[in-house]
This record gives C-alpha cells, structure tokens and sequence, in this order.
C-alpha cells in the first residue's frame, strides 16, 4: 500500500517537476486576433441588449399593475358578505325575488 | 502590472460606459492570469485562444454582476475556471486508459514506476507529464482541477479556493477523493503491464 501511494507521488512529483522546467510562454502581450475577436463579440452584443430605459419602464409598469391588482382585491374584500360583485357585475337587489318566476319567463322577459 | 497601477476601477467604468481602450487595457492586464488557468485547464480538443475568447466575451457582458466584494482578478479567475470546467464538461470525454493504449515514453514510467522505488529521473519528465495528463482525463473536471492545481502547480488550498470560490472543506475532500481515483487509474496500469 506504502509503494502504491509511493508510486502515485513519484509520478506527480516528476510531472510537476516536467510542467516547471518547461520554457514560460510569453503572455505580456494579448495577441491581436484574439483581441480583435473579443471586440468584436462585444459589439454584436452591444446594440443587442436592451436599452437603459426600458427597463425602469418595464418596473413601473409592473408596480403599478400589482397596485390596481391590490386595490380591486380590497374593494372587493370591502363589500359585506353576499353583495360582494366583481366590477360592471349586477347583482339583484333581492334574488329570492326570482325564486318563483319559471325560467321560460325569465329567459323571454327583456328588462 | 497590478491593480492599483492600472486602475481597475476606473477602467472598469470606462467599460462600462462601451470604451473600447479601456477593453484593451483591461485584457492586457488580465491576459497572463487568464492564459495561465486556459493551459492549465483546457480541453484536449479545444485551442487555447477559443478558449481564452469565450473567457473574456463572459467577463466583459458579466461587468454587471461584479459587486467589488472581491478583488477584481478574483471574480475573473473564478469565471476562467467556471468556462473551463463547462468546456471540459461539453467535450463529455472520460476515456478509460488502457496500458497498451499509452505511448512508448508512459509505457517506460510505468515499468519504472512498478520496478523501483526511487524518483523518475528527467528522462523521464516528458512521459510522466503526459501519463498524468491522460490519468487525469478518466476524473471530473472538478477533481481534475483541484489535482492540478495542488500537485502540479503548487498551489496552496487558499489559493484554489480564491480562485474556485470553494470552501476549504470542498478543496481538501475533492482532492482527497480525486487522489483515490487517480491512485487506482494508475494501479490498474501497473497491473496490465507485462510481467
């Protein structure tokens, strides 16, 4: 087991010792097609990406709507119990009113 | 050049406001720290400046997401990492090595390795590098990673995590773990060579 692990230093510890003796490459200087390439990608994404404004707008918008979403939930919450209506929604005064008409009539009556 | 003779931060305004100089400016000054992790862990089949490309096309769409809570050269590396973990990931390459698959240089570590118990010479250093690379290929891009960086670059477990953003605990289990697979990618090789 002793020789084994042995074995598995000695391989990296001479790979590692093969990885420092190897001449450094030059890296001072960003070659120039790589350079080119980069800015070039990054004006193809530039005009891609949305505009500063729009997103402040995008928000409001969305604020806003969650506001009236809000509001319409409380009003509606508001009414007492068995009157409550979404809005344009008529509700009877009295349904029991109804109760006894027989729905031929209901169905040809026009109010 | 560091970050306080370039200005890292005032460059980075520059880039964000679409300076092109200051692009450049900030490439050349991340260049040897970005090619640096680009060799150490690229994909076989990938070339270097692909790779490198894709490394800065992220940094610089990404400025955003900087918040300045790390140094700058930080929160690159860790992008050059990230990339190079998906690329070695996409290329989904985790061959199984066979003795009779190495070339004659590795077969020869081999027979040292199993003959003796003294260091390889330097004979030696060319075939080993290579051996390693290719038992390296049989882990995951994560263990390859922590080995390289630890046995091969002598890096120190702080120095993987700044450069990962892994905890120390992850470093040190990863690398424990990533030994135990090397150890018996390398047994199995001792075992099929010729007697």
């Amino acid at each position: 087991m002793k020789n084994e692990k042995d074995q598995l230093d000695r391989l990296l510890r001479s790979a590692a010792e093969a990885r420092r003796s190897a001449p450094a490459p030059d890296d001072s200087t960003v070659p120039w097609t790589l350079e080119q390439r980069v800015l070039a990608g990054l004006r193809r994404v530039a005009p891609a990406a949305e505009p500063g404004w729009l997103l402040p707008v995008i928000r409001g918008a969305f604020a806003s709507a969650s506001l009236i979403v809000v509001a319409s939930a409380a009003l509606y919450f508001a009414q007492p119990a068995g009157q409550q209506a979404v809005i344009g929604e008529q509700v009877p005064a009295n349904e029991m009113a109804f109760a006894d008409i027989p729905v031929s009539q209901m169905l040809t009556s026009n109010p | 050049m560091t970050e306080d003779e370039l200005n890292v931060a005032e460059c980075l305004d520059r880039v964000r406001k679409g300076d092109e100089e200051s692009v450049r400016a900030l490439m050349q000054h991340l260049h040897p720290l970005v090619m640096k992790i680009v060799r150490s862990h690229r994909p076989r089949r990938m070339e270097e400046e692909d790779l490198a490309q894709m490394i800065y096309t992220k940094v610089f769409t990404r400025l955003e997401q900087y918040e300045g809570k790390v140094p700058f050269t930080h929160w690159v590396s860790r992008v050059a990492v990230n990339t190079c973990l998906s690329a070695i990931k996409a290329e989904a390459s985790r061959p199984e090595w066979r003795f009779a698959d190495l070339g004659e240089e590795e077969q020869v570590v081999v027979e040292n390795l199993a003959a003796t118990t003294d260091e390889l010479d330097a004979a030696h250093q060319a075939g080993s590098s290579e051996l390693v690379t290719k038992l390296m290929e049989t882990l995951s891009p994560e263990d390859r990673l922590v080995l390289q960086a630890l046995h091969l670059e002598g890096r120190s477990v702080a120095e993987i995590q700044e450069m990962t953003g892994w905890s120390g605990a992850l470093v040190k289990v990863r690398a424990f773990r990533a030994r135990h697979k090397l150890r018996k990618a390398l047994k199995k090789l001792l075992a099929e060579r010729s007697p």
